[in-house]
């Protein structure tokens, strides 16, 4: 891939793959003009931990503020199961959150009541079910609730994979009827030797392209889910696998390169991109390319110069992951250059104490009016269009990403279709 | 709390302990166990943690003094003997650090070549009181191989030898000793009152107040031994006395670390103001130290600035340019008590030691330990047992030459210990590192568990029996003791894969709720964020990023901590 130089062949192209950029060309292609989407991977949404929300989720009231586009986007990625009153899942920390929408395999606890929901003991150096279950029975809502938790011996769910193997090879293995048959077996007969139960919590095993959960459910009469974890677990991998499926079927062009520039010539957007001389060329652009855990801000503290003597130049703290026309804000003003050859003062960076204090570098946005990108005198840089964590002024917010990516890409098939 | 066992027999036996010290440093933990080896009951005072100060946040080394060979030759003596002995005493928390410093071409660069070879020539003198090596004399082409990542027109190198110590694994393992021999050891228990009692014979009321519980008391003692560092001025003023009796010259100091060992020697790289900095390997990571600043602020919270930061980079990216492009992960600060002197520049300033009788000021049974510098911190607390052993009718000689630490009577094989637990062979020597010959008792804990070992940090190898051998045995009151004791959550990955699992263990461990557990552990993350921020490059930045996405996806934000 990669080495295809496209003119014209899309209408509509979106830089970054993550919730964003899918859904901005979900709302794209609603409108019935193709995009492309070109990105290098492995984003924040691949990291994400299976909550989607609209803000930090203790610190933003619930919402189940979504649009029909919104919906719709949701609805084929057919992952999440959006519930903003109804969604409680219990997470790897201990603790138990809310959460606007769900990856459907974790156990959402707010379906059950009065109840003692069953963690298994199992030889795995990151899984101490003794704690999780002490520490969520600690919870207040859990007390109310009735909800108890209990850890029970599961030795013969035992094997190397469980004790050695990542949370991915685990699902990718119960990804397989007979691995899956065989874990369900188990986990049935270890419950039934304890006693019985009626739900039972594990780690975040259960499968990344077939629902393992609802099918084990079905299966062995107990119901199974999963409690969330807080970076790189299989909700990530789940995301990717159900993106490229609806890409898929759609049949939009994906290209895997890194983006170097981008440029306005006569009207149209090209793209450069490393492994290709030729530019990818369209009406519109969509950028979606993450924050600094997304890989699309790049912290400089200073750049270094060739040489022994006055080795730094003046620099922007924080730039964009590639060259163009779009202009980068803190807190809505303009980041200028430092008045320092050695870069802004690094005690910044660190977490604000304060309890709504937003880190610093999550206040970074690129110059925009809405979804419209606009350049440093505040006219709109036509066909340009920004959409996720650079349109945003708050982090660890899903939902937002995606009501961006869809307004991004309503936006820019609008502006093809009327400049056509 | 660890448990303690029930003083010794006094030796006075109308007053709880015969000797009270305040600071849990390296001098103060020093004379608690020198006191304990000689029967002296005595009991440790220490406001914050065991190596809180100047002796956890040093460069990590007990270097020979070189520095101070041509302005106090007999600080550089007493050192290398000392180092000696601290070798004998706790030879698994020692590593060897080879230094290199070369000389770049300038004018009568090659004069100083021969003066830096003659000057080197005269401390390998020294050498062999601790088991050093005799320096080497480099062509620019042998200095080239042995350190490629040097760069400039070097005209010569010269190498010598030290040796590098954990400062914190030091303090615990004196007080751990000597808690043993029946001391006891108040770690967050602070001093606010020192009362005479009666004179003749002097008897003291100690006022504590333990900041975690808010308890409060008094114990009643023969003599007071102050080493509380850069702290000895405000103890001296709990007794009345003006705080000039026992003034130090706090002199700040900064240290950034690196997620790597960068360099195969220490090299020695000259500031923009003519000190000498250097990078150093140290244990798993890379050192960069250090600065020297008269430093007025609060002595609880000392932190590294950027400003600090770059002033070392500046320094050492000349001799080793590849440092621009290294990871710095955290940075750490301390405030060094020397000895007081107006004028001097810091560098200049004695790094000997004094101890202060506060008879002269009225306040017979007090005396006070400035200066003094971790490589003679066990010659320093001999010194200071001497006089109060003395004044106490002990006439046991001092033995802490003699009997080994905890951990230092046997050294053990990483191979065998690490089949015998079934881990890693690496794992296995971090572990003896730390614990000496009790990482067997760690050892039989992962054994007798039956499960697959638990490494709950994978940035220094860290298992959850580990977490709870030292949590039991080695004095953590809150998470960031544990942290201080075993460098948990202070590698590459910030704290991301560890502190909420071992947060949950030391939460077991000493009774509170899981959510106690968790909000001490993000009190970690908070103040380590600041101590990281200083020196953030772009790729520490994006792992700042994941863990806080990982924390607010899990913890959610702004109840805790």
């Amino acid at each position: 891939m990669g080495t295809r130089t496209v003119n014209h062949h899309e209408d509509v192209i979106i830089l970054g793959d993550g919730a964003a950029g899918v859904a901005a060309a979900h709302a794209s292609l609603r409108l019935g003009v193709r995009p492309l989407l070109i990105s290098l991977g492995n984003g924040a949404t691949t990291l994400y931990s299976g909550c989607l929300d609209h803000g930090v989720w203790n610190l933003h009231p619930r919402s189940s503020s979504l649009d029909e586009r919104q919906k719709e986007f949701i609805d084929a990625i057919d992952i999440w199961c959006v519930d903003p009153e109804k969604t409680r899942v219990a997470t790897l920390a201990g603790v138990v959150r809310t959460a606007d929408a769900a990856d459907r395999a974790l156990l959402n606890l707010a379906s059950h009541k009065n109840e003692t929901i069953l963690v298994p003991r199992i030889d795995r150096p990151n899984w101490d079910a003794d704690f999780l279950a002490r520490s969520w029975s600690e919870d207040l809502w859990c007390r109310e609730q009735g909800l108890r938790f209990e850890s029970f011996d599961a030795s013969s769910l035992d094997d190397d994979r469980m004790r050695f193997g990542s949370d991915t090879e685990i699902a990718f293995h119960l990804d397989s009827p007979e691995g899956r048959t065989k874990f369900g077996e188990h986990l049935s007969a270890e419950v039934q030797r304890h006693g019985g139960g009626k739900s039972v919590l594990l780690g975040p095993w259960l499968g990344i392209d077939t629902p393992v959960a609802s099918i084990l459910t079905n299966h062995i009469g107990i119901q199974i889910g999963e409690a969330c974890a807080g970076l790189g677990s299989t909700a990530g991998a789940r995301w990717e696998h159900a993106a490229n499926r609806w890409l898929t079927q759609q049949r939009i062009t994906r290209i895997q390169d890194r983006v170097q520039r981008l440029e306005q010539v006569d009207g149209d957007w090209n793209v450069h991109v490393s492994q290709s001389k030729r530019p990818y060329q369209a009406k519109a652009v969509v950028v979606a390319t993450g924050g600094i855990a997304g890989g699309g801000i790049i912290l400089t503290s200073g750049e270094p110069q060739e040489g022994n003597e006055q080795s730094f130049s003046p620099a922007h703290p924080f730039s964009l992951s590639y060259r163009g026309p779009l202009v980068l804000t803190v807190d809505g003003r303009i980041s200028e250059t430092v008045a320092s050859l050695h870069g802004f003062n690094l005690e910044r960076l660190a977490w604000p104490r304060d309890d709504h204090g937003v880190w610093w570098m999550d206040r970074i946005n690129v110059l925009r009016d809405g979804v419209q990108v606009l350049d440093a005198s505040n006219n709109p840089l036509a066909g340009l269009f920004v959409a996720g964590e650079l349109a945003l002024k708050r982090p660890a917010a899903s939902l937002a990403s995606i009501a961006t990516g869809v307004e991004a890409g309503t936006a820019a098939a609008r502006y093809v279709l009327t400049n056509a | 709390m660890t448990e303690a066992p029930s003083p010794l027999s006094l030796a006075h036996p109308n007053t709880d302990y015969d000797v009270v010290v305040i600071g849990g440093g390296v001098n103060g933990t020093g004379v608690l166990r020198d006191c304990a080896i000689r029967g002296l009951s005595a009991c440790l005072f220490e406001r914050n943690d065991l190596a809180f100060g100047a002796s956890g946040n040093s460069s990590g080394m007990i270097h020979g003094g070189v520095r101070y060979l041509t302005s106090s030759p007999k600080v550089t003596r007493l050192s290398c003997l000392d180092s000696g002995y601290i070798q004998r005493i706790a030879p698994h928390l020692l590593f060897r650090i080879p230094f290199i410093m070369p000389i770049h071409r300038s004018i009568g660069s090659r004069i100083f070549l021969q003066l830096v070879d003659a000057f080197f020539g005269a401390y390998d003198s020294f050498q062999p009181l601790k088991r050093g090596r005799p320096h080497t004399r480099l062509t620019p082409e042998q200095a080239r191989i042995l350190e490629p990542g040097l760069s400039g027109d070097i005209v010569g190198a010269v190498t010598f030898d030290e040796w590098g110590i954990d400062g914190a694994r030091l303090c615990t393992a004196n007080a751990v000793d000597a808690h043993q021999r029946g001391a006891h050891v108040r770690t967050h228990t602070t001093v606010e009152g020192l009362e005479l009692l009666s004179s003749s014979p002097a008897r003291m009321a100690v006022r504590w107040r333990d900041r975690i519980t808010n308890q409060s008391g008094s114990v009643s003692t023969r003599v007071v031994v102050n080493a509380s560092g850069a702290w000895a001025p405000l103890t001296a003023s709990l007794a009345d006395m003006p705080p000039s009796v026992a003034a130090v010259r706090p002199g700040k100091g900064i240290h950034v670390v690196f997620d790597r060992r960068l360099s195969n020697y220490a090299v020695v790289a000259q500031a923009i103001d003519n000190r000498q900095i250097f990078l150093e390997p140290w244990q798993n990571v890379s050192i960069l130290g250090t600065t020297d600043t008269d430093y007025y602020g609060d002595l609880d919270q000392v932190t590294a600035t950027s400003d600090e930061v770059r002033y070392l980079i500046e320094a050492i990216r000349r001799v080793f340019p590849s440092i621009q492009n290294a990871r710095a992960i955290h940075t750490f600060a301390g405030v060094r008590p020397t000895l007081y002197a107006y004028g001097p520049i810091p560098d200049k300033l004695s790094r000997e030691h004094e101890i202060i009788d506060h008879a002269s000021h009225g306040k017979d049974g007090i005396y006070s330990m400035i200066g003094g510098k971790l490589a003679s911190y066990r010659i320093f607390a001999q010194q200071m047992t001497d006089i109060v052993a003395a004044r106490l009718d002990c006439h046991q000689p001092s033995q802490t030459h003699l009997l080994p630490l905890p951990g230092g009577d046997e050294s053990l094989d990483a191979g065998e210990l690490a089949k015998i637990c079934e881990i890693d062979p690496v794992a296995a020597r971090r572990l003896i590192y730390r614990h000496g010959s009790r990482a067997r008792l760690i050892a039989e804990q992962i054994v007798e568990s039956k499960r697959t070992p638990r490494f709950i940090c994978s940035c220094e190898a860290i298992t959850e029996e580990e977490i709870r051998f030292v949590v039991r045995h080695e004095f953590v009151r809150c998470f960031e003791d544990l942290s201080r004791r075993t460098r948990l959550g202070l590698g590459p990955c910030a704290g991301l894969h560890c502190v909420l699992r071992a947060g949950a263990i030391v939460a077991d461990e000493l009774g509170w709720t899981p959510s106690q557990g968790r909000s001490q552990a993000l009190r970690l993350l908070l103040s380590s964020s600041f101590t990281r921020a200083v020196a953030l490059g772009s790729a520490q930045a994006r792992q700042e990023a994941l863990l806080r996405a990982a924390i607010r996806a899990q913890v959610g934000w702004g109840q805790e901590p």
